[in-house]
């Protein structure tokens, strides 16, 4: 397990190395598109780097980072929200346009991002990445019942959308 | 981080992310072309010493500073003005320079201190500008009057040099001087703007 100290620049530069990859696999998960993602988790390394000095050396840093990123990409999807909204009223009548980020398997994250944002994250949290529940709960410092009801949600909605999938 | 209990859906379901997240997974990029490179980190000396240096050199601070000269340069200005009733700054001094000096010619060889003869020039100064301003009417006073209530020509009574109360600077600097504590009222918002919060140890 790497070990970090607060406040240390260098050390905030191996986090960055270390949970990037990560971080952003989320994000992506959860906003709209690559973009969004990359500056959403750009712009979580910065809150997080201003204060890293305030960072506990007994909390998992990953955990840590993970929730500072969770919540710029939570406040982005609300923007996000109201963007839609526009436009779904400027372009009322007209076709949409195709996603250009759909690709092989574009389902699943179509239906990802249909979900409340906070089922979202404790889906990839689990599935992508492995949290516990426990670590989901710390990670987005809310109850473990309430990251199981949350999970279980989240699947069964998935599961009504994309059961024909599944079984093929 | 293990997780029990999986079924069919939840298989697919990690198969699916993982797909997904490798399609999605660019070249990682290097701390240096990170946004974060360009911030100071919170709590820094320096970065609290350039915050507050930004704060002092705000442009509300700097308005009140510029202000306050302008007010307090008038009111020498005005000062001087009535003194030596010349609108011209170069005669201003002149008087008294030219007072300082002739009583520096007449001191006896060995004598010491001049003090005594600059103060008869202001006592007769003094008793000049009062017998002026009795001669002249109320209006003309640029107080337009003796708010006291003493007679025009009288003496005049508190004044340590005998001067006239027209003598006394009524255009001081106002009582407006920029309060250090005001200076730069968005100095206290830097940092992480929202407190991330800290997870305990799993």
């Amino acid at each position: 397990m790497v070990s970090y100290r607060p406040g240390n620049k260098e050390d905030f530069d191996q986090l960055y190395r270390t949970t990037y990859p990560r971080i952003f696999a989320t994000l992506v998960m959860i906003l709209k598109d690559r973009p969004a993602a990359e500056d959403a988790t750009q712009e979580a390394f910065l809150r997080a780097f201003r204060a890293w000095k305030s960072w506990k050396e007994d909390a998992p840093a990953e955990a840590w980072m993970h929730r500072i990123a969770l919540n710029v990409a939570f406040t982005k999807r609300r923007r996000e929200q109201f963007q839609e909204v526009g436009m779904l009223v400027l372009r009322l009548g007209r076709p949409d346009d195709p996603d250009p980020t759909a690709g092989t398997h574009p389902d699943l994250r179509q239906e990802l991002r249909a979900l409340p944002p906070k089922q979202a994250a404790a889906i990839v949290l689990r599935h992508l990445h492995g949290y516990s529940n426990r670590e989901i709960a710390l990670t987005l410092g809310i109850p473990e019942r309430t990251v199981a009801s949350r999970l279980a949600a989240a699947k069964a909605r998935l599961k009504v959308r994309l059961g024909d999938r599944v079984e093929r | 981080m293990g997780t029990g209990g999986m079924d069919g859906f939840d298989e697919w379901l990690e198969r699916e992310l993982r797909q997904n997240a490798s399609r999605n997974t660019g070249p990682n990029p290097l701390p240096s072309q990170s946004r974060y490179q360009a911030a100071p980190l919170q709590g820094n000396a320096l970065s609290r010493f350039s915050f507050a240096l930004a704060a002092m050199v705000s442009t509300k601070t700097v308005t009140a500073l510029a202000l306050s000269a302008a007010v307090i340069v008038a009111a020498g200005a005005t000062t001087e003005a009535v003194i030596t009733r010349s609108a011209n700054p170069t005669d201003w001094g002149h008087q008294v320079v030219l007072q300082v000096q002739g009583c520096k010619d007449a001191l006896a060889p060995g004598g010491h201190g001049v003090g005594a003869c600059v103060s008869s020039f202001a006592s007769q100064h003094g008793r000049q500008e009062s017998k002026t301003h009795g001669t002249s009417s109320p209006s003309q006073h640029p107080n337009g009057g003796h708010p006291s209530g003493q007679p025009a020509g009288g003496p005049p009574s508190s004044h340590p040099h005998g001067g006239p109360p027209s003598s006394h600077s009524h255009g001081g600097p106002p009582s407006s001087h920029p309060s250090p504590g005001n200076a730069g009222g968005n100095s206290g918002n830097r940092g992480a703007g929202s407190n991330p919060g800290h997870v305990g140890k799993p």
